[in-house]
């Protein structure tokens, strides 16, 4: 396989995968959709070990590759730089601290199915590799926030833009490759995972918000149609 | 009367003296093209210049006589610059309307005319012409100086760049975002340490490097400015100074070396520190 496959096809695939996984776990638990729900509370309580730090941790990364020239202007102070990067790193370390608890609740209860339990292993696998390689790579390759803000956000923009740029992320050392390779593969596992509940049940209630008015819409032209049919001019003898 | 007489010639000699190091000065300066509006500098289309090299110099030389068309130097000064602009555009055209001068220089060289450029808008023609008029291709840009000759201004100028104190103009990120010296502490790690960097590459290789990016820089477009030649030069300054002061084992002042320091910089203590070194690894005489 050709790294650069990794960096230009891949993230597309990952994505493919999130989408159509999602959707599937949709048709095939919209049916039982009650049941999903009532199941939230338990994986939320499972996955709530660490959410802060690993949502804190989240949000950083979509500030640096989504904004930044506000990195750039932020680091342009050294005393701010060491703030972020050292802030960023404190993050890091209690987000692995959490994946540990989460691990050990993981561990801790079985679940009903195979697959299912797989799939959070790997995905929780796949997580451990991002945290530990974002914290070895804040350690070996100093200012990755100004460097991630310089070459990776180029990368992505690349990516949403359908136009990839692979070689952005192919002149990263190892594990920022390892880093990037896993983020991707963690959307493309998420779906075969529990946490795909709460995307199931946020898909569902967004199906039912927006089929609320195009309901009303229909049931106001089917009666719109009873009134003016044109049957009744047609066959007037059969009113 | 006498002493003051003769104080009053050496004060007019001196001001004499000091009239010609500032016209040498001013003449130095004129040699250097800047491309990012500097004062006392040249200045010139790059694109103006490239188009000169690549279209110009395989037939005619500036200031060296003629190679196959005639010498250019002077040529804005010898013919007006419609003509100049019409015969560039197309002198085909104007050797067929039968004007005299273009006429005659088809006679003297040989009956080969020029090619016409009529893909050259007036404005590129224009540059071009600007271009020859300030001096062509005489004139050098800056970043080719050596960085010896480096102000101290320069060199703190490239160290505020190399941090990021000071923003490059075409929005390049600073040098410390990958990259660190001995003795800065907020310096990357994710690219290699520049510290002896002038000293390996030596200063010619090192400008033609700081040319280009050190990564893929702009995707869309390969054309892209990056440093000024001003920009360019003041890193190169600031990267020999860490290359001299490391040599010389003072890296501290790397940080922020004031202006005393950077001129009283040793150096041949600096290649002396180098060679003592080649000596200690090369081990006793036998």
């Amino acid at each position: 396989m050709k790294t650069s496959f990794l960096f230009a096809a891949w993230p597309y695939i990952a994505l493919s995968l999130f989408l159509a996984g999602i959707l599937v776990r949709y048709l095939l638990d919209r049916r039982r959709i009650a049941t999903v729900t009532a199941e939230l509370s338990e994986v939320r309580e499972l996955f709530s070990a660490g959410r802060l730090w690993l949502l804190l941790l989240l949000i950083g990364h979509a500030i640096d590759l989504l904004f930044p020239r506000v990195i750039f202007w932020w680091n342009s102070s050294p005393t701010r730089l060491y703030l972020l990067e050292g802030a960023g790193f404190a993050i890091g370390a209690a987000a692995l601290a959490g994946w540990l608890r989460l691990m050990w609740r993981h561990l801790d209860r079985s679940n009903r199915s195979a697959i299912t339990e797989i799939s959070d292993t790997v995905f929780l696998s796949l997580l451990l590799i991002g945290i530990l390689s974002g914290l070895l790579m804040a350690v070996l390759y100093r200012w990755s926030s100004s460097w991630g803000a310089m070459i990776i956000a180029p990368y992505v923009a690349s990516l949403v833009r359908g136009n990839p740029a692979a070689g952005f992320a192919l002149q990263m050392p190892f594990l920022v490759r390892l880093h990037i390779f896993a983020s991707f593969s963690a959307l493309a596992v998420l779906p075969l995972t529990r946490l795909a509940s709460f995307a199931v049940v946020a898909l569902d209630r967004s199906f039912a918000l927006i089929g609320r008015p195009v309901s009303v819409t229909a049931h106001g032209a089917e009666a719109w149609f009873r009134k003016h049919n044109p049957a009744s001019w047609l066959w007037p003898e059969e009113d | 009367m006498k002493r003051f007489v003769s104080a009053g010639v050496r004060d007019l000699g001196r001001l004499a003296l000091l009239l010609l190091l500032v016209a040498a000065s001013g003449m130095s300066q004129f040699a250097w093209a800047d491309d990012d509006g500097g004062l006392n500098s040249a200045k010139f289309s790059p694109e103006a210049a490239a188009i000169f090299n690549r279209r110009c110099t395989a037939c005619h030389t500036y200031g060296r006589g003629i190679k196959v068309g005639p010498d250019l130097k002077g040529v804005t000064e010898r013919r007006k610059r419609d003509w100049l602009l019409k015969f560039i555009s197309s002198s085909s055209s104007v050797i067929k309307s039968a004007d005299p001068t273009a006429v005659a220089l088809f006679t003297q060289f040989k009956q080969q005319r020029m090619p016409d450029w009529t893909d050259l808008s007036e404005k590129q023609i224009n540059d071009i012409l600007d271009f020859v008029a300030v001096g062509g291709p005489d004139i050098k840009p800056a970043d080719e100086r050596n960085a010896d000759l480096a102000t101290p201004a320069d060199i703190e100028n490239g160290r505020q760049l190399f941090t990021g104190q000071t923003h490059f103009k075409y929005g390049a990120q600073p040098c410390s975002s990958c990259h660190t010296v001995h003795g800065l502490s907020s310096g990357g790690s994710l690219g290699p340490d520049l510290t002896q960097t002038y000293f390996r590459y030596q200063d010619r290789a090192l400008t033609q490097f700081l040319r280009h990016p050190c990564f893929q820089w702009n995707n869309s477009d390969s054309s892209a400015p990056y440093l000024t030649t001003r920009e360019s030069f003041a890193v190169k300054a600031f990267l020999r100074q860490a290359s001299v002061l490391h040599a010389a084992g003072n890296a501290n002042t790397v940080q922020q070396p004031n202006s005393a320091e950077i001129r009283t910089t040793p150096i041949k203590a600096a290649q002396a520190a180098l060679s003592s070194r080649a000596d200690a690894r090369k081990g006793p005489a036998r």
